[in-house]
């Protein structure tokens, strides 16, 4: 049943969302899946410690790229996250309990889910909020909880929802939609372009088992990002590694991350079941950002068999390049390139400096958006919200009018944008705001630059 | 009002110190039982706690928040802090009083140094106070406690340092010495139910928050059956 939410700005309307409960009842669906992830899992003790220890700062309002572009107060993050924690106190402790009775404070209401639903998804999940908490409130996990909870009563962007389903239950098993042999001809395809690029053959191994690296990209690079791809696969012609694509699973997007735990494992699992069906040693990410921290942070959390290393592709190439395994032309990119640090592995500082040392090993005119790295402001389609068409106009106009100005200030031929969707957020944002700027993918340039 | 006085110094205090020293002590036990919880219960477990305790003290070390946004806040919340602290603990008046009421004591402040503290914190309080209305975003998300806090604070300050210098003040002694114990005694009680808790649950924080992308195996499984949604499709 597809339901009209509070507009998302003046002038959009809004309707992605799914949702299944009938209106009288949500409020007691919400409060009993609610009470079932407090049973099963460990946001209890998270909710507990925030609760108490929130002061109302507001530094993080200063960091919030939505806030600083609305002004809105529902925007400011720990506005955001009081919203679950008033549920929290008022129907799962004691005190709020107490609280509720001597003051009559009113319990969760139907206008309280509309609020909550809209603002956990204007929230891009970036967690930049979270770097200058003076108490360590991490609102990116109350945004992800209060998702988990809608979602488990069918509240739950369409987008979102239709992709997860079909990675998960449907024929091809990836979110883009992609049959097996449709992926084994666009392989083929790109190593007749390789070839006649370099005169070379230059390999997309496909189900190759005991490969040291069994490779995931965001699938949809394989619609949309060849050259990435073609890069790829130019890297570890370089190196005499081996690799390999599996058939039974190819896509590293999860989309559970975004916005329910069930799926975030189901789809973990997926990726470790092929990595041993492979017989392979690791699991290599392309270059997405939330593919990777979903790899990174949960493989380690739902393998149940020997360790399963995650190694990102910009680790990889890094590596390669340091070893003196790639040969990349200095001459090749001459235009100024600026590079975009994707949230889901710049802001927990794991992958920052690797991509800068492949910049700066053959790319003389590279030029940093202020601030980057960790601080970095995010396009503004984090957190699954880049999937949601709908909201085209709110993702550029106020998720990314940050990143637009940063990027303005480059004065960039080329913005590298790693992430699967970083890239189609800052495409739109560059169309939105009419920068003369052009996206690419760090492999992109690599192509462009490798040399045999 | 004598009585009062000595009721508010004598019996009230010791009540207010038990409940504030009590329900920290619950507050700080609460969060590591919940962090030991957490780690029982999470498949992976394994904290790189040297990390952890380095974003702790990055997080609590002050100066890193005057540079960034907010700076001028930042700094009136320090110098509040450092007043608020160490006046309470180490005044000579305070020192005697908690040797009266706990029979402990330790050396005081310098009478000057306590002097400027508590002008600094009476200052900064009131300028907080200010600064929380003046910033669009802090008043749209302050309680009545955001608001309420510095001000008392800041005239528990006040009376004190009238108390210690009565030669500035045309207010009867036992006016503002009822004034000061009793907000003092106010305060206290407060501190386990309000954000001034955060004193003894900010060490936990980053490993909380470290510990909440945790995630327990097969929760997700045990939710949809709790709520009767198993075998749905998605």
């Amino acid at each position: 049943m597809s339901r009209k939410m509070l507009p998302l700005v003046e002038n959009i309307p809004v309707k992605y969302f799914n949702e299944t409960v009938q209106p009288m009842d949500r409020p007691r669906r919400f409060l009993e899946v609610f009470a079932a992830v407090l049973k099963h899992s460990n946001y209890g003790y998270v909710l507990d410690h925030f609760s108490r220890v929130v002061a109302k700062c507001a530094r993080c309002a200063v960091e919030c790229p939505v806030y600083q572009a609305t002004g809105r107060s529902d925007d400011i993050p720990c506005a955001r996250t009081e919203k679950l924690l008033r549920v929290y106190r008022r129907h799962f402790t004691p005190e709020g309990r107490m609280m509720a009775r001597l003051l009559g404070t009113p319990p969760l209401t139907n206008a309280d889910i509309d609020a909550m639903a809209e603002d956990f998804y204007r929230c891009t999940a970036c967690r930049r909020c979270n770097l200058e908490c003076p108490m360590g409130v991490d609102h990116g996990i109350m945004t992800h909880l209060g998702r988990y909870i809608l979602s488990e009563m069918g509240i739950v962007p369409k987008a979102l929802h239709v992709s997860v389903r079909e990675q998960l239950e449907g024929k091809t098993g990836n979110t883009s939609g992609i049959p097996v042999p449709a992926l084994v001809d666009t392989l083929s395809f790109l190593e007749e372009e390789l070839k006649e690029k370099f005169d070379r053959d230059i390999k997309f191994p496909v189900d190759q088992e005991e490969a040291e690296y069994v490779f995931f990209p965001a699938v949809s690079d394989y619609l949309l990002e060849p050259d990435v791809l073609m890069g790829q696969a130019a890297v570890f012609h370089a190196t005499g590694d081996s690799w390999t694509i599996g058939t039974g699973n190819f896509d590293g997007i999860n989309y559970g991350l975004f916005y329910n735990d069930r799926f975030l494992e189901d789809i973990v699992r997926k990726e470790i079941a092929e990595v041993r069906r492979l017989k392979g040693k690791k699991i290599l990410v392309g270059e997405c950002g939330h593919a990777s921290r979903t790899a990174k942070g949960f493989v380690p959390t739902y393998n149940e068999g020997p360790p399963i290393e995650v190694v990102n592709i910009l680790e990889y190439t890094d590596r390669a390049i340091q070893a003196g395994k790639l040969k990349l032309d200095p001459e090749a990119i001459k235009e100024r390139v600026t590079y975009h640090d994707p949230c889901n592995y710049a802001r927990s500082g794991w992958i920052i400096e690797q991509p800068r040392r492949i910049i700066r090993s053959f790319i003389k005119d590279f030029v940093e958006m202020e601030p980057h790295g960790r601080d970095n402001y995010c396009c503004g389609g984090g957190g699954g919200t880049v999937s949601v068409d709908e909201i085209r106009k709110f993702r550029t106009s106020i998720g990314g009018k940050r990143k637009a100005e940063q990027l303005r200030a480059t004065g960039a031929k080329y913005v590298i944008a790693p992430c699967a969707n970083c890239k189609k957020q800052v495409k739109e944002v560059i169309e939105d705001h009419k920068l003369d700027m052009e996206l690419v993918g760090l492999h992109d340039l690599i192509l462009k630059a490798i040399r045999f | 009002m004598e009585t009062l006085i000595e009721f508010g110094r004598g019996p009230l205090f010791r009540f207010a110190v038990a409940v504030a020293v009590l329900g920290l002590l619950r507050q700080a036990v609460l969060s590591a039982w919940g962090v030991r919880q957490m780690l029982k219960r999470a498949a992976d477990n394994r904290i790189a706690l040297g990390a952890v305790v380095w974003r702790t003290i990055v997080q609590l070390n002050p100066l890193r928040y005057f540079t960034g946004n907010r700076w001028l806040y930042s700094m009136l919340s320090t110098l509040f802090h450092v007043g608020l602290i160490l006046v309470p603990v180490f005044f000579l008046g305070h020192i005697r009083l908690w040797r009266r009421g706990l029979g402990l004591g330790w050396p005081a402040l310098p009478m000057g140094v306590a002097d400027v503290l508590t002008i600094v914190t009476i200052v900064t309080g009131l300028a907080l106070f200010v600064a929380r209305g003046w910033a669009k975003a802090s008043r749209q998300i302050s309680r009545p406690q955001d608001w309420l806090l510095p001000p008392l604070i800041a005239l528990e300050f006040l009376t004190g340092y009238l108390l210690a210098h009565p030669g500035t003040t045309t207010f009867r002694f036992e006016t503002l010495m009822l004034v000061h114990v009793g907000v003092g005694d106010l305060l206290l009680i407060l501190t386990p139910f309000t954000k001034i808790a955060h004193c003894a649950m900010l060490p936990f924080s980053q490993l909380v928050a470290e510990l909440a992308w945790r995630f327990v195996p097969g929760a997700g499984r045990e939710v949809v059956k709790t709520i009767g949604k198993e075998g749905q499709p998605i």
